[in-house]
């Protein structure tokens, strides 16, 4: 009944083509992303379309930074997001470092239709890999892909760019829905999940922000 | 189709508007059996007929919406959000909040806080009743509308070893009773159900049972395990002290934690390392402040009332007068466009009406320039000009999306986003180096809206800026400086919640962001946010106001977040979830409120004074009661040289009254400062403490009081520090309940044989 190519609804899971157990996937992994990129580039709508299957024409710019969770049926592993939704204008840059320390994954966002959005793009790859955690998973969405008349970032371009830094990449639109879930079932699926590590969600999962133990949540993926 | 099971249904469940312009909406509550797993759901009654309407794209307002402008009243009417259907499978419901009256907020663990639903009849006693089949419901002995859900396993588990005796939950009951009467504010007394109140306290009192018949027992456990195992032992017990010794009074009632259920598991207590670990918050008073006084606030000046402070020229008589009325009440809506003139300084108080058309022309004529500026430079010197670019391109996609909901901005190609933008445009020219910062789109649409005039609307917004400028500073030093004067009213209001924010690293307090950056706009609903700006820039009846306002939004949350055990990210989103449901006029109340508390109080820390520009009092010579806590605070600088130590990162970030005018110190506030500085971004700066209004210039690296031997002695480090504040607590415990005899076991073990040290030293570090 539920429409396969929207977002889930709340309290729905998204599920990965019927391969969730009926009783209920056996483990579960918690997992902190971060969303970076240009100030409109569409970071806070490709949250909300995964998170809430909403879009909002006018979404408003976010201050400080948002903070929602989803979770993801993968075929014999439950994952949840904790998703920091961060602020992309440069004067809030210095905050970025407090976002995505102890991040397992992180999706920098382009705006297809503006070419300045995707050197930033990079700049905040370059960033991440310099300063996150080692082994952070980065996906690149270029985004707005729904207004391909107006592109002045060619696919190949992005592509090729990602396959040299090893970036999970696709271009998405928030608008349209296409490509959200993929990239975030992606990224779910590219994490490292421990066989140890199998465990409830519950109390043990934050990453705490003001936390220095930076290589403890960086290493460990399932709680 | 998955099956269901529907075990409750409730119709007529409306939603609660939280300002006049809202719209309640019905919907049907349920409680459904989906799988192996029970949800609760409302529904907008609306949305029933076709369930997938809410996929909709939305982003037109639901509803209709008046606005009149014409020279006599405006009444503001802002759509209502698209009522959104609420769906929370009941393990991951951590709480709700349920008053008297029928009013109920789900909460999730994960943060998530749901609108409130009202209920018909005001009665939600069937529901609760299905609800319990389901989870085991604890009212909070803090919040009588506040009630913790937990499984219905754990929740026997937990009452068999309650039953055992182990945590005395009476003392931490009447322990409450007390922050009720003092520094807390009282949930009860603004939301009305007394009866609750008092016969939960009723239950509480009669079940205190006094610390000292369970003392011994508590006593030889901590000896025995303190030799089983020592680094456990003496942190779960310093957890305990350390949330104690914040409220001096309460320390004859026993070393009970305020994490309750934790206290069960002994590995519980390495989250008390955690908490120690992220340094002390600690403050000392030597009185408690004063209980809060009733405010009450006054209906808005209307034109009336204006009209009698204006001489015959059109000047204000006594703008000081007038200010302290706006602060109290507002100004009716069909003033604003005039006063906000004045509150923003693009009018004298006391010029004449000709002055002020004198006045006018001029500005127009400066704003014309301006705006010429920017709007007669060519595509080819925009090339050459990337900081003229930057900043026009920040602009045009922030006015796109700034209040696009509020009808006088919403539909596409709306003429007042072109105002926005020109004003903006015109403002990079006025003030190039500050340019535009993400922020000032939402501080300039409710004034373009207000005034309805691109020139007057642009010189209010550089008065406005004048204000607040220093929120977009580019090292956020601004920020920074707000976010610790805050913590430093949180930690003098209420040291208890500061505590526990410590303990779950959020002392930070950077979920409060958004509140300051952008003065509680994204909070509020546009009239709310036009009524607390026109109190705020009253600038009565103190400096920073605001910064109580963010306190009073605080102390209203504090029994959730606590309760519900929120850390940073939950604590964020519950902050962000409170979006759009605030009660403004009864902040404003409690804000008021808390400000008539601090002026009354006589032991108010000199910081909080010159936050909020208040004279500084001399503060009082006795006060026998600080002494252990300044040891605590001695030691805890003397870590901070020591290498080894966990807590050497910690510095300090003010003091209360200097210790150069020979005044005891009443006040130490400790923060700690990670190594890897991108920690926080509060961290980068030692003295933005003094900055921010803090204790003066001497605010150095020496510990301002204490006892010298704290201060002169080699550096202990952790093993030290833990068996001096372990120490200093006997004592002083010692020293209140004469029970010195009981005690004294735990001061040999500590001071004598070493036994401590070498323990942690050998085994542990």
């Amino acid at each position: 009944m539920s429409k396969e190519t929207s977002a889930a609804r709340p309290g729905q899971r998204v599920t990965n083509g019927g391969g969730a157990a009926a009783g209920g996937p056996g483990k579960i992994c918690q997992f902190k992303l971060v969303l970076l990129g240009e100030s409109a580039v569409g970071k806070s709508s490709l949250v909300l379309r995964f998170v809430k299957g909403q879009f909002h024409e006018y979404q408003e710019s976010t201050i400080g930074a948002a903070f929602l969770t989803q979770t993801v049926c993968l075929e014999d592993t439950t994952v949840k997001f904790e998703i920091w939704d961060t602020a992309g204008q440069e004067r809030y840059h210095s905050l970025a470092p407090m976002y995505y320390r102890g991040a397992q994954a992180a999706i920098v966002v382009y705006d297809i239709t503006n070419q300045d959005t995707f050197g930033r793009a990079k700049t905040w790859v370059k960033e991440l890999q310099r300063q996150a955690s080692p082994n952070i998973v980065i996906a690149l969405a270029g985004n707005k892909a729904d207004l391909a008349n107006k592109r002045m970032v060619e696919y190949e371009e992005a592509n090729t760019y990602a396959e040299e830094n090893s970036l999970l990449f696709m271009e998405t639109s928030a608008k349209t829905a296409m490509n959200v879930n993929d990239i975030f079932l992606a990224i779910a699926q590219k994490l490292p999940k421990n066989e140890s590590g199998a465990g409830g969600s519950g109390n043990t999962g934050n990453i705490n922000v003001g936390s220095s133990r930076t290589q403890e949540s960086s290493s460990g993926c399932c709680k | 189709m998955e099956e269901e099971t529907l075990v409750y249904q409730q119709d007529e469940v409306h939603t609660i508007p939280t300002s006049l312009e809202e719209l309640s909406v019905a919907g049907r509550l349920r409680i459904i059996e989906r799988r192996h797993s029970a949800y609760i759901e409302w529904r907008c009654s609306d949305d029933e007929s076709n369930p997938d309407n809410d996929w909709a794209v939305v982003n037109k307002s639901a509803v209709t919406f008046t606005h009149h402008n014409s020279s006599g009243s405006v009444e503001i009417s802002t759509p209502r959000r698209h009522v959104r259907p609420i769906s929370v499978e009941l393990a991951d419901l951590g709480s709700y909040k349920l008053t008297i009256e029928g009013s109920l907020v789900l909460i999730q663990r994960d943060g998530s806080t749901h609108p409130a639903l009202q209920f018909p009849g005001k009665d939600a006693e069937y529901f609760v009743e299905v609800l319990s089949r389901y989870v085991a419901i604890k009212r909070s002995e803090k919040d009588s509308t506040l009630f913790l859900l937990r499984d219905k396993k754990t929740a026997r588990i937990d009452d068999q070893l309650s039953a055992l005796g182990l945590v005395s939950h009476a003392s931490r009951g009447s322990r409450v009773r007390k922050l009720h009467g003092s520094s807390s504010s009282d949930s009860n007394r603004s939301r009305g159900s007394p009866q609750h109140t008092s016969s939960s306290q009723v239950e509480l009192h009669s079940a205190v049972v006094p610390w000292t018949t369970a003392a011994p027992q508590r006593v030889m456990g901590f000896i025995s395990n303190f030799r089983r195992d020592p680094y456990t032992t003496t942190l779960t017990t310093l957890s305990k002290f350390y949330d104690i010794v914040l409220s001096e009074d309460d320390w004859a009632e026993g070393f009970v934690s305020e994490r309750g259920g934790d206290d069960l598991n002994p590995f519980a207590s390495l989250s008390g390392l955690d908490n120690l670990e992220p340094g002390f918050q600690v403050v000392t008073l030597k009185g408690k402040l004063v209980e809060r006084p009733r405010v009450e606030r006054l209906p808005p000046l209307t034109q009336l009332e204006y009209s009698q402070h204006c001489d015959v020229d059109g000047g204000v008589r006594d703008p000081q007068l007038l200010k302290r009325r706006i602060f109290k009440g507002g100004i009716h809506p069909s003033l604003r466009s005039e006063l906000w003139c004045y509150l923003l300084g693009y009018y004298d108080w006391s010029s004449s009406s000709a002055q002020r058309e004198v006045r006018r022309n001029e500005r127009l004529v400066e704003y014309q320039k301006l705006k010429l500026q920017w709007s007669t430079m060519t595509a080819d010197q925009e090339l050459r000009n990337s900081g003229f670019r930057e900043r026009k391109s920040l602009i045009e996609k922030d006015v796109n999306r700034t209040d696009r909901s509020h009808p006088f901005y919403e539909g596409d190609d709306n003429p007042n986003v072109q105002l926005l933008h020109n004003i903006l445009m015109s403002y990079v020219m006025f003030n190039f180096d500050l340019g535009y910062v993400q922020g000032m789109s939402d501080l300039l649409a409710p004034i373009l809206y207000v005034t309805q005039n691109e020139c007057a609307a642009f010189w209010c917004f550089v008065g406005y800026i004048d204000i607040v400028h220093r929120n977009f500073d580019m090292d956020q030093s601004g920020m920074k400086e707000q976010l610790l004067g805050l913590q430093h009213l949180i930690a003098v209001i209420d040291p208890e919640f500061m505590s526990y924010l410590e303990s779950s690293e959020s002392a930070n307090l950077y979920f409060c962001f958004r509140w300051l950056l952008v003065r509680f706009k994204r909070e509020l609903s546009y009239s709310d946010t036009l009524r607390l700006w026109e109190v705020l820039w009253s600038q009565e009846p103190c400096k920073n106001f605001h910064l109580l306002v963010a306190a009073a939004i605080l102390d209203h949350e504090r029994n959730t977040i606590m309760e519900n055990k929120f850390e940073f990210t939950e604590i964020l989103k519950h902050i962000n979830d409170t979006s759009q449901r605030l009660n403004l006029e009864e902040l404003l109340c409690s804000a008021e409120a808390i400000y008539e508390q601090l002026v009354a109080s006589s032991d108010v820390p000199a910081a909080v004074l010159t936050l909020l520009g208040l004279p500084l009092k001399p503060s009082s010579q006795d006060g026998e009661a600080d002494v252990s806590v300044g040891e605590l605070a001695s030691e805890k600088c003397v870590s901070t040289d020591e290498e080894t130590s966990p807590l050497e990162s910690s510095r300090i970030i003010s003091a209360g009254p200097s210790s150069s005018r020979g005044k005891k110190e009443n006040f130490v506030l400790y923060r700690r400062c990670d190594h890897n500085d991108d920690d926080d971004f509060l961290s980068e700066e030692d003295t933005s403490g003094d900055s921010c209004g803090g204790a003066g210039d001497n605010n150095a690296s020496v510990v301002p009081r204490g006892d010298t031997s704290a201060t002169d002695g080699a550096p202990r480090g952790l093993v030290g520090t833990v068996t001096s504040i372990l120490g200093s607590a006997v004592r002083h415990i010692a020293g209140e309940d004469a029970s010195i005899d009981l005690l004294s076991p735990i001061s040999a073990a500590l001071h004598n044989e070493g036994l401590f040290e070498d323990a942690i030293g050998q085994q542990y570090l």
